[in-house]
């Protein structure tokens, strides 16, 4: 569903993603590197935000050279970015119904698609609350919430879990699986035991560069006979790829 | 999948069942039976009458709506519209705020005493073309700056253009009646306001529309200053207050930048680099 070849971006002068080759298709694939990794850089361009400089890019197999095509992918994927300018005075239901029209839903299929995707990251309750009066962990929600309102083909979340407590991080972890059955589902994130429990495969970056592309259990394995630092298994499998104790690995 | 001939309905049951005059036991067979068979299931809807169709949408929507979550109704009723003007427009209290502001500056201004030399009729009319490129940088300061938003099929040209024609739609009524308040009704204000406008959207893709908008307004105003004393420019006087061939000049300004996005129309749904 998502294709890279040669994917290179440069912002001002500095070279943030380097000659990236992707293929992902149905799943949860996890993005894990350090900060200044190069993750949101990718998903912004994944999410057509973010123009690229170098070589291909194809989402749901249609470039992203031409303005029809973008239209016809923003019409078919999710995206949760880092921070979201929403207006304070919105309630959690107008901000995703909003959201929805932008995606340019049919009218009449607004509303129940809207109380679904509430329902689903569990805050229908709280619908009618302004995103002024909600707890960061819950905007974060509301910011999912719209990101699958138009049940997407691809779904691009950076940093989803940031803010969120352990027993909702319990909850979006299996909302992430329920997606990933048919759809391509990119998770950018630092926290290591996301990768581990929501996760299919996981591609660890480094410097704008993929250092690492396998499947949770085998970064596990990588840990498991490894003396670096970390506190799970696959926590040090994390750090030895990172410190390039192997050579970068393919699947 | 596949069965042989052997293992579906006879026609004669599949008619039975779709007139209701099956036996209990062999509609129960049946109905065993569809949910793995596409064949059976293709010539039982073949069997369908109107009306079978019209009961089957009906049950159907009821079914829908018995698994929606429970819904406040009226909130719903109303949520798309009010919440898409919202995100495009920001809150209402400010536009209240943004047109008494122009339809007091329009006014004042109107009678606001020039200096003897000023080569202008009106201090409004040097600052009403302004109003509708002002309200366009207001609409990206106070409409939401979502960049979940910039992602949509509608975030691009569709959102510029919308918000545009709000912004005109306000601005328009809004300075004419200031002009009318103040005494200053007929000035030509209109041409220019429109051209600064569509030549901020031109600039858009390339600059941002926030930027290229505070960029015309400071050009203008830089027009403003020279048509002023000590400078005294006559050709600066005459853009603000177009008279003769300067408004032919800005129509064919306003030609131009309209023809500028229309070109470059696709460049606003592209992956960008601004944001």
């Amino acid at each position: 569903m998502i294709r890279t070849i040669d994917l290179g971006v440069t912002l001002g002068r500095t070279e943030v993603l380097h000659d990236l080759d992707l293929d992902l298709g149905a799943g949860v694939h996890g993005v894990l590197g350090p900060n200044g990794a190069g993750k949101t850089t990718l998903i912004r361009v994944l999410a057509t935000t973010l123009r690229h400089d170098r070589g291909r890019v194809e989402v749901l197999g249609r470039s992203l050279e031409r303005a029809k095509g973008t239209r016809w992918v923003r019409e078919r994927i999710g995206y949760l970015p880092q921070s979201f300018g929403y207006h304070a005075g919105f309630t959690a239901r107008e901000y995703v119904a909003y959201l929805a029209w932008l995606k340019r839903m049919p009218a009449h299929d607004v509303p129940l698609a809207v109380d679904r995707a509430l329902e689903r990251v569990d805050l229908l309750s709280r619908a009618d609350t302004k995103l002024r009066k909600l707890s960061g962990g819950m905007l974060r929600r509301v910011g999912l919430a719209q990101a699958i309102v138009n049940d997407p083909m691809v779904l691009l979340l950076d940093e989803p879990t940031a803010g969120l407590d352990p027993e909702q991080r319990v909850a979006f972890r299996e909302l992430l699986r329920e997606i990933g059955v048919d759809a391509c589902v990119i998770v950018s994130t630092h926290l290591v035991e996301d990768v581990a429990h929501a996760c299919h495969d996981v591609m660890i970056m480094s410097e704008g560069r993929i250092v690492l592309a396998s499947t949770a259990q085998e970064l596990a394995a990588l840990g498991a006979d490894s003396e670096h630092p970390g506190d799970s298994v696959i926590e040090r499998g994390y750090s030895a790829a990172l410190r390039g104790a192997r050579p970068p690995g393919t699947r | 999948m596949s069965f042989p001939e052997a293992w579906h309905a006879a026609p004669r049951t599949l008619q039975q069942y779709s007139d209701g005059t099956l036996t209990d036991t062999a509609s129960w067979s049946v109905e065993a039976h569809l949910p793995g068979c596409e064949v059976c299931r293709e010539r039982l809807a073949g069997l369908l009458s109107e009306q079978d169709w019209s009961e089957l949408d009906a049950r159907r929507q009821e079914l829908r709506l018995a698994h929606q979550p429970a819904v406040n109704a009226p909130a719903l009723a109303r949520a798309p519209g009010w919440a898409s003007l919202r995100g495009v427009l920001g809150p209402w209290w400010a536009w209240v705020g943004v047109v008494l502001a122009a339809f007091a500056a329009v006014t004042v201004l109107g009678r606001a005493p020039l200096p003897p030399t000023s080569l202008l009729t009106s201090w409004a009319a040097a600052v009403a073309p302004l109003v509708p490129l002002v309200m366009v940088a207001m609409v990206y300061a106070v409409g939401d700056r979502d960049p979940a938003a910039a992602v949509t099929p509608r975030g691009g040209l569709e959102l510029v253009l919308i918000r545009t024609f709000a912004v005109l739609v306000m601005a328009i009524p809004t300075v004419t009646l200031g002009m009318v308040a103040g005494d200053t009704a007929g000035l030509p204000w209109l041409l220019p306001g429109l051209a600064l406008c569509a030549g901020a959207l031109a600039l858009g893709p390339s600059v941002g529309v926030e930027r290229s908008c505070v960029g015309l307004a400071v050009l203008w105003m830089a027009v403003v200053v020279a048509a002023m004393p000590p400078v005294g420019l006559t050709s600066a006087a005459s853009l603000i207050e177009p008279v003769g061939t300067t408004s032919v000049l800005w129509g064919c300004t306003l030609l131009v930048a309209v023809g500028v996005i229309a070109v470059q129309r696709d460049r606003f749904d592209l992956p960008g680099r601004l944001s």
